[in-house]
Protein backbone atom coordinates (compact mmCIF):
# COMPACT_ATOMS: atom_id res chain seq x y z
CA UNK A 1 0.00 0.00 0.00
CA UNK A 2 0.92 3.05 -0.97
CA UNK A 3 0.35 6.95 0.98
CA UNK A 4 1.11 9.94 -0.49
CA UNK A 5 1.99 13.15 1.33
CA UNK A 6 -1.00 15.31 1.87
CA UNK A 7 0.77 18.58 2.22
CA UNK A 8 2.37 17.98 -1.75
CA UNK A 9 -1.63 17.70 -2.67
CA UNK A 10 -2.80 20.08 -0.61
CA UNK A 11 -0.53 23.06 -1.99
CA UNK A 12 -2.28 24.08 -4.80
CA UNK A 13 -5.73 24.19 -2.39
CA UNK A 14 -3.86 26.33 -0.09
CA UNK A 15 -3.29 28.82 -3.10
CA UNK A 16 -6.90 29.15 -4.01
CA UNK A 17 -7.88 29.15 -0.59
CA UNK A 18 -6.32 32.06 0.55
CA UNK A 19 -6.84 33.98 -2.75
CA UNK A 20 -10.62 33.32 -1.76
CA UNK A 21 -10.31 34.19 1.89
CA UNK A 22 -8.67 37.54 0.75
CA UNK A 23 -11.39 38.10 -1.63
CA UNK A 24 -14.00 36.91 0.67
CA UNK A 25 -12.05 39.98 3.51
CA UNK A 26 -12.44 42.80 -0.06
CA UNK A 27 -16.17 41.80 -0.25
CA UNK A 28 -16.99 42.47 3.52
CA UNK A 29 -15.97 38.79 5.74
CA UNK A 30 -14.29 39.28 8.82
CA UNK A 31 -10.57 39.15 8.84
CA UNK A 32 -7.61 41.14 7.58
CA UNK A 33 -3.97 40.57 5.32
CA UNK A 34 -0.96 43.22 5.15
CA UNK A 35 1.08 42.25 2.29
CA UNK A 36 4.26 42.25 4.14
CA UNK A 37 3.24 40.56 6.73
CA UNK A 38 1.82 37.83 3.70
CA UNK A 39 5.26 37.49 1.93
CA UNK A 40 7.31 36.96 5.75
CA UNK A 41 4.47 34.14 6.03
CA UNK A 42 4.77 32.58 3.00
CA UNK A 43 9.07 32.89 2.63
CA UNK A 44 8.72 31.22 6.32
CA UNK A 45 6.98 28.37 4.92
CA UNK A 46 8.77 28.25 1.99
CA UNK A 47 11.73 27.78 4.29
CA UNK A 48 10.11 25.55 6.12
CA UNK A 49 9.61 23.28 3.15
CA UNK A 50 13.16 23.49 2.63
CA UNK A 51 14.24 22.41 5.98
CA UNK A 52 12.62 19.34 5.55
CA UNK A 53 13.85 18.73 2.29
CA UNK A 54 17.51 19.08 4.14
CA UNK A 55 16.49 17.24 7.38
CA UNK A 56 13.48 14.97 5.84
CA UNK A 57 15.74 12.09 4.83
CA UNK A 58 17.39 12.04 8.50
CA UNK A 59 14.07 11.79 10.64
CA UNK A 60 12.71 9.28 8.25
CA UNK A 61 15.70 7.11 8.68
CA UNK A 62 15.29 7.34 12.60
CA UNK A 63 11.38 6.73 12.25
CA UNK A 64 12.48 3.47 10.18
CA UNK A 65 15.48 2.40 12.11
CA UNK A 66 13.46 2.75 15.76
CA UNK A 67 10.42 0.91 13.82
CA UNK A 68 12.85 -2.25 14.15
CA UNK A 69 12.77 -2.18 17.64
CA UNK A 70 8.71 -1.85 17.68
CA UNK A 71 6.53 -3.43 20.28
CA UNK A 72 4.22 -4.67 18.32
CA UNK A 73 3.55 -6.12 14.77
CA UNK A 74 0.54 -3.43 13.66
CA UNK A 75 -0.72 -4.09 10.25
CA UNK A 76 -1.98 -1.57 7.76
CA UNK A 77 -5.53 -1.26 7.56
CA UNK A 78 -8.52 1.36 7.67
CA UNK A 79 -8.70 0.94 11.54
CA UNK A 80 -4.61 1.20 12.43
CA UNK A 81 -4.52 4.03 9.89
CA UNK A 82 -7.51 6.19 12.09
CA UNK A 83 -5.49 4.64 15.44
CA UNK A 84 -2.56 6.55 14.50
CA UNK A 85 -4.29 9.38 13.41
CA UNK A 86 -5.89 10.01 17.03
CA UNK A 87 -2.69 8.79 18.98
CA UNK A 88 -0.34 11.16 15.99
CA UNK A 89 -2.95 13.80 17.48
CA UNK A 90 -2.79 13.23 20.75
CA UNK A 91 1.64 13.76 20.51
CA UNK A 92 0.86 16.85 18.60
CA UNK A 93 -0.95 18.26 21.74
CA UNK A 94 1.99 17.16 24.16
CA UNK A 95 4.74 18.37 21.55
CA UNK A 96 2.43 21.56 20.96
CA UNK A 97 1.80 22.54 24.66
CA UNK A 98 5.50 21.70 24.97
CA UNK A 99 6.47 23.84 22.00
CA UNK A 100 4.69 27.12 24.37
CA UNK A 101 5.81 25.57 27.98
CA UNK A 102 9.55 25.11 26.93
CA UNK A 103 11.21 27.81 25.25
CA UNK A 104 14.19 25.79 23.90
CA UNK A 105 10.67 24.25 21.86
CA UNK A 106 8.99 27.62 21.71
CA UNK A 107 11.85 29.18 20.12
CA UNK A 108 11.29 27.12 17.20
CA UNK A 109 7.08 27.14 17.43
CA UNK A 110 7.31 31.27 18.07
CA UNK A 111 7.60 32.15 14.19
CA UNK A 112 4.50 30.44 13.74
CA UNK A 113 2.57 32.99 16.10
CA UNK A 114 4.97 36.19 14.96
CA UNK A 115 2.21 37.23 12.64
CA UNK A 116 -0.37 40.07 14.39
CA UNK A 117 -2.83 38.73 11.59
CA UNK A 118 -4.60 35.61 11.73
CA UNK A 119 -5.63 34.43 8.03
CA UNK A 120 -5.24 31.18 6.06
CA UNK A 121 -1.45 32.84 5.18
CA UNK A 122 -0.42 32.29 8.90
CA UNK A 123 -1.06 28.72 8.66
CA UNK A 124 2.19 28.28 6.68
CA UNK A 125 4.25 30.30 8.86
CA UNK A 126 6.42 27.93 9.76
CA UNK A 127 9.80 27.19 11.66
CA UNK A 128 13.16 26.82 9.82
CA UNK A 129 14.67 25.24 13.09
CA UNK A 130 12.07 22.86 14.07
CA UNK A 131 14.75 19.80 13.14
CA UNK A 132 17.56 21.72 15.78
CA UNK A 133 14.84 21.88 18.83
CA UNK A 134 14.11 17.98 18.49
CA UNK A 135 10.16 18.97 17.81
CA UNK A 136 10.06 15.49 16.01
CA UNK A 137 10.87 13.66 19.25
CA UNK A 138 7.41 13.93 20.08
CA UNK A 139 5.90 11.63 17.21
CA UNK A 140 8.99 8.59 17.83
CA UNK A 141 6.94 6.40 20.15
CA UNK A 142 4.38 5.92 17.31
CA UNK A 143 7.89 4.44 15.65
CA UNK A 144 8.34 2.00 18.92
CA UNK A 145 4.72 1.68 19.51
CA UNK A 146 4.61 -0.51 15.67
CA UNK A 147 3.24 1.64 13.38
CA UNK A 148 4.32 1.68 9.80
CA UNK A 149 6.93 4.65 9.39
CA UNK A 150 4.57 5.47 5.94
CA UNK A 151 1.37 5.65 8.18
CA UNK A 152 2.75 7.71 10.47
CA UNK A 153 4.07 10.41 8.29
CA UNK A 154 0.91 10.18 6.09
CA UNK A 155 -1.64 11.11 9.47
CA UNK A 156 1.28 13.78 10.25
CA UNK A 157 0.27 15.01 6.50
CA UNK A 158 -3.11 14.75 7.18
CA UNK A 159 -3.36 16.40 10.40
CA UNK A 160 -0.92 19.63 8.93
CA UNK A 161 -3.17 19.93 5.95
CA UNK A 162 -6.59 19.94 8.76
CA UNK A 163 -4.94 22.71 10.19
CA UNK A 164 -4.50 25.04 7.65
CA UNK A 165 -8.01 25.56 7.33
CA UNK A 166 -8.54 26.64 11.25
CA UNK A 167 -6.27 29.63 10.59
CA UNK A 168 -9.42 32.24 9.46
CA UNK A 169 -11.41 34.50 10.78
CA UNK A 170 -13.95 34.52 8.08
CA UNK A 171 -15.62 31.04 9.75
CA UNK A 172 -17.08 31.95 13.22
CA UNK A 173 -18.16 28.66 14.10
CA UNK A 174 -18.98 24.98 13.13
CA UNK A 175 -22.47 23.64 13.74
CA UNK A 176 -23.25 20.32 14.56
CA UNK A 177 -21.76 20.19 17.52
CA UNK A 178 -18.50 20.02 16.18
CA UNK A 179 -17.02 22.45 18.27
CA UNK A 180 -16.88 20.14 21.28
CA UNK A 181 -14.65 17.70 19.34
CA UNK A 182 -12.61 19.40 16.82
CA UNK A 183 -10.48 22.14 17.23
CA UNK A 184 -12.44 24.93 14.97
CA UNK A 185 -11.33 28.31 14.03
CA UNK A 186 -12.58 29.67 16.65
CA UNK A 187 -10.39 27.30 19.04
CA UNK A 188 -7.95 28.37 17.38
CA UNK A 189 -7.79 31.88 17.02
CA UNK A 190 -8.44 31.56 21.04
CA UNK A 191 -4.51 29.63 20.98
CA UNK A 192 -3.09 32.61 18.97
CA UNK A 193 -4.08 35.32 20.81
CA UNK A 194 -2.59 37.46 23.56
CA UNK A 195 -5.18 37.85 25.85
CA UNK A 196 -4.19 36.92 29.01
CA UNK A 197 -7.16 34.29 29.41
CA UNK A 198 -5.73 33.39 26.15
CA UNK A 199 -2.47 32.42 26.89
CA UNK A 200 -1.20 28.94 26.50
CA UNK A 201 -4.47 27.09 25.91
CA UNK A 202 -6.31 25.29 22.84
CA UNK A 203 -3.07 22.75 22.41
CA UNK A 204 -5.31 20.67 20.05
CA UNK A 205 -4.13 20.03 16.31
CA UNK A 206 -7.32 18.08 14.77
CA UNK A 207 -9.15 17.51 18.09
CA UNK A 208 -10.20 19.98 20.97
CA UNK A 209 -10.78 17.11 23.47
CA UNK A 210 -7.24 16.78 24.74
CA UNK A 211 -7.50 20.16 25.34
CA UNK A 212 -10.82 19.38 27.25
CA UNK A 213 -9.08 16.44 28.77
CA UNK A 214 -5.92 18.27 30.46
CA UNK A 215 -7.08 21.42 31.46
CA UNK A 216 -6.49 23.74 29.02
CA UNK A 217 -9.27 24.49 27.00
CA UNK A 218 -10.63 28.31 27.25
CA UNK A 219 -13.41 29.11 24.56
CA UNK A 220 -13.66 32.44 22.71
CA UNK A 221 -15.64 35.11 24.93
CA UNK A 222 -13.70 38.11 23.53
CA UNK A 223 -11.98 38.71 19.91
CA UNK A 224 -8.34 37.81 20.17
CA UNK A 225 -4.95 40.24 20.09
CA UNK A 226 -3.04 38.65 17.64
CA UNK A 227 0.98 37.55 18.07
CA UNK A 228 3.38 37.11 20.75
CA UNK A 229 3.81 39.06 23.84
CA UNK A 230 6.82 40.81 22.70
CA UNK A 231 5.26 41.34 18.57
CA UNK A 232 8.18 41.81 16.01
CA UNK A 233 8.52 45.53 14.62
CA UNK A 234 10.05 43.77 11.14
CA UNK A 235 9.15 41.84 8.53
CA UNK A 236 12.42 40.28 8.16
CA UNK A 237 12.28 36.56 7.35
CA UNK A 238 15.48 35.61 8.78
CA UNK A 239 14.81 37.89 12.03
CA UNK A 240 11.54 36.18 12.52
CA UNK A 241 13.30 32.75 12.12
CA UNK A 242 16.38 32.79 14.85
CA UNK A 243 15.40 35.89 17.24
CA UNK A 244 14.26 33.87 19.87
CA UNK A 245 17.32 31.52 19.48
CA UNK A 246 19.26 34.63 19.92
CA UNK A 247 17.35 35.84 23.10
CA UNK A 248 17.84 32.50 24.30
CA UNK A 249 22.00 33.03 23.91
CA UNK A 250 21.89 36.40 25.24
CA UNK A 251 20.15 35.41 28.27
CA UNK A 252 21.92 32.31 28.96
CA UNK A 253 25.26 34.42 28.56
CA UNK A 254 24.12 37.52 31.12
CA UNK A 255 23.07 34.55 33.61
CA UNK A 256 24.55 34.59 37.24
CA UNK A 257 24.26 30.93 37.81
CA UNK A 258 23.93 27.60 36.65
CA UNK A 259 19.88 27.82 37.39
CA UNK A 260 19.63 30.88 35.39
CA UNK A 261 21.07 29.14 32.33
CA UNK A 262 18.99 26.06 32.43
CA UNK A 263 16.15 28.37 33.00
CA UNK A 264 16.90 30.70 30.19
CA UNK A 265 16.96 27.42 27.83
CA UNK A 266 14.33 25.42 29.85
CA UNK A 267 11.82 27.23 31.57
CA UNK A 268 8.91 28.80 30.09
CA UNK A 269 9.12 31.64 27.64
CA UNK A 270 9.66 35.01 29.14
CA UNK A 271 10.96 33.57 33.12
CA UNK A 272 13.56 35.86 33.28
CA UNK A 273 11.65 39.17 32.67
CA UNK A 274 8.88 37.78 34.64
CA UNK A 275 6.61 37.69 31.57
CA UNK A 276 5.61 34.32 31.72
CA UNK A 277 1.88 33.32 30.63
CA UNK A 278 0.72 32.81 34.15
CA UNK A 279 2.06 35.53 35.37
CA UNK A 280 0.51 38.08 33.37
CA UNK A 281 -2.28 35.95 33.73
CA UNK A 282 -2.02 36.59 37.30
CA UNK A 283 -1.39 40.79 36.96
CA UNK A 284 -4.39 41.35 34.61
CA UNK A 285 -7.17 43.18 35.39
CA UNK A 286 -10.32 41.63 35.14
CA UNK A 287 -10.91 41.35 31.26
CA UNK A 288 -12.54 44.46 29.33
CA UNK A 289 -11.91 43.06 26.05
CA UNK A 290 -13.97 42.91 23.09
CA UNK A 291 -17.11 40.57 23.74
CA UNK A 292 -16.43 37.96 20.26
CA UNK A 293 -19.52 37.55 18.42
CA UNK B 1 8.23 31.05 -5.31
CA UNK B 2 5.69 31.84 -8.10
CA UNK B 3 3.08 30.84 -5.76
CA UNK B 4 4.17 33.46 -3.29
CA UNK B 5 4.84 36.02 -5.50
CA UNK B 6 1.15 35.70 -6.90
CA UNK B 7 -0.35 35.76 -3.47
CA UNK B 8 1.72 38.86 -2.35
CA UNK B 9 0.93 40.38 -5.52
CA UNK B 10 -2.90 39.52 -4.39
CA UNK B 11 -2.19 40.88 -0.99
CA UNK B 12 -0.88 44.17 -2.37
CA UNK B 13 -3.29 44.64 -5.46
CA UNK B 14 -6.45 43.91 -3.18
CA UNK B 15 -5.42 46.84 -1.23
CA UNK B 16 -3.82 45.14 2.16
CA UNK B 17 -1.45 47.99 2.53
CA UNK B 18 -2.89 50.26 4.31
CA UNK B 19 -0.54 52.48 7.12
CA UNK B 20 -3.24 53.75 9.74
CA UNK B 21 -2.37 56.65 12.13
CA UNK B 22 -2.55 56.52 15.78
CA UNK B 23 -4.77 59.11 17.91
CA UNK B 24 -4.15 59.23 21.47
CA UNK B 25 -7.23 56.83 22.51
CA UNK B 26 -6.13 54.12 20.31
CA UNK B 27 -2.43 54.79 21.83
CA UNK B 28 -3.52 54.40 25.38
CA UNK B 29 -6.13 51.45 24.81
CA UNK B 30 -2.79 49.66 22.89
CA UNK B 31 -0.27 50.66 25.60
CA UNK B 32 -3.10 49.38 28.34
CA UNK B 33 -3.10 46.19 26.48
CA UNK B 34 0.30 45.71 25.83
CA UNK B 35 1.84 46.45 29.57
CA UNK B 36 0.36 44.34 32.22
CA UNK B 37 -0.65 47.08 34.80
CA UNK B 38 -0.07 50.25 33.20
CA UNK B 39 -2.30 53.05 32.62
CA UNK B 40 -1.36 55.69 30.61
CA UNK B 41 -2.07 59.09 31.13
CA UNK B 42 -0.60 61.69 28.62
CA UNK B 43 0.26 61.04 24.92
CA UNK B 44 2.59 62.42 22.72
CA UNK B 45 1.60 61.45 19.38
CA UNK B 46 3.89 61.68 16.23
CA UNK B 47 3.53 64.16 13.29
CA UNK B 48 2.92 61.15 10.88
CA UNK B 49 0.93 59.49 13.72
CA UNK B 50 2.58 56.49 13.15
CA UNK B 51 4.18 56.34 16.58
CA UNK B 52 3.34 57.26 20.03
CA UNK B 53 4.73 57.89 23.55
CA UNK B 54 2.53 56.98 26.47
CA UNK B 55 2.92 58.46 29.71
CA UNK B 56 2.07 56.37 32.89
CA UNK B 57 0.88 57.83 35.79
CA UNK B 58 3.55 55.80 37.49
CA UNK B 59 6.66 57.41 35.88
CA UNK B 60 6.74 54.32 33.05
CA UNK B 61 6.60 55.54 29.41
CA UNK B 62 5.69 52.98 26.58
CA UNK B 63 6.31 53.35 23.19
CA UNK B 64 3.58 52.50 20.36
CA UNK B 65 4.97 52.35 17.10
CA UNK B 66 3.47 51.47 13.82
CA UNK B 67 4.19 47.78 11.79
CA UNK B 68 2.34 47.81 9.04
CA UNK B 69 -1.15 47.78 9.99
CA UNK B 70 -0.51 46.60 13.40
CA UNK B 71 1.36 48.26 16.22
CA UNK B 72 4.14 47.64 18.51
CA UNK B 73 4.06 48.67 21.86
CA UNK B 74 7.54 48.36 24.25
CA UNK B 75 7.92 49.97 27.74
CA UNK B 76 10.64 52.55 27.32
CA UNK B 77 13.80 52.08 29.60
CA UNK B 78 14.82 55.86 30.58
CA UNK B 79 17.88 55.18 29.21
CA UNK B 80 16.37 54.43 25.99
CA UNK B 81 14.86 58.26 25.86
CA UNK B 82 17.45 60.98 25.04
CA UNK B 83 16.98 64.70 23.38
CA UNK B 84 18.44 65.41 20.40
CA UNK B 85 17.87 69.23 18.98
CA UNK B 86 14.48 69.40 20.59
CA UNK B 87 13.26 66.20 19.00
CA UNK B 88 12.31 63.41 21.28
CA UNK B 89 14.51 60.49 20.14
CA UNK B 90 13.66 56.37 21.12
CA UNK B 91 16.20 53.68 20.85
CA UNK B 92 15.64 50.38 22.74
CA UNK B 93 18.66 48.90 21.24
CA UNK B 94 16.26 45.98 20.16
CA UNK B 95 17.92 43.95 17.09
CA UNK B 96 15.16 45.40 13.72
CA UNK B 97 13.27 47.42 16.11
CA UNK B 98 14.15 50.74 14.19
CA UNK B 99 14.94 53.79 16.24
CA UNK B 100 11.86 56.50 16.60
CA UNK B 101 11.84 60.18 16.60
CA UNK B 102 9.80 62.36 17.49
CA UNK B 103 9.70 65.64 16.26
CA UNK B 104 10.08 69.12 18.30
CA UNK B 105 6.43 70.53 19.42
CA UNK B 106 4.82 67.33 18.74
CA UNK B 107 1.25 67.86 20.36
CA UNK B 108 0.68 66.89 24.13
CA UNK B 109 -2.38 65.27 24.80
CA UNK B 110 -3.95 64.87 27.92
CA UNK B 111 -6.49 61.88 28.57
Amino acid sequence: MTFPDPVQFAVPIFIVAILAEMLAIRFGARGDYEWRDTATSLLMGFGNTMAAVVFGAGILALGAALWEYRLFDIPVTAATVVLCFLLDDLAYYWFHRSAHEVRWFWASHVVHHSSQHYNLSTALRQTWTGPISFSFAFRLPLFLIGFDPRVVFFVGGLNLVYQFFVHTEVVRRLPFGLEYILNTPSHHRVHHGTNPRYLDRNYGGVLIVWDRLFGSFEPEVEAPRYGIVRNLATFNPLWVAVHEWVAIARDVIAARDWRGRWMAVAGPPGWRDGSTAAAIRAQAAPSAGVPAE
Amino acid sequence: MIGIALLVAAAWAFGFRAAPRLDAGEALRLAGEAVAGFAGTRVDLAADGRAALVHGADGRTVLVRGHGNRWVVRPVPPAALRHDAGAVVVDLGEPLFPTTIFAPAAPRIAA
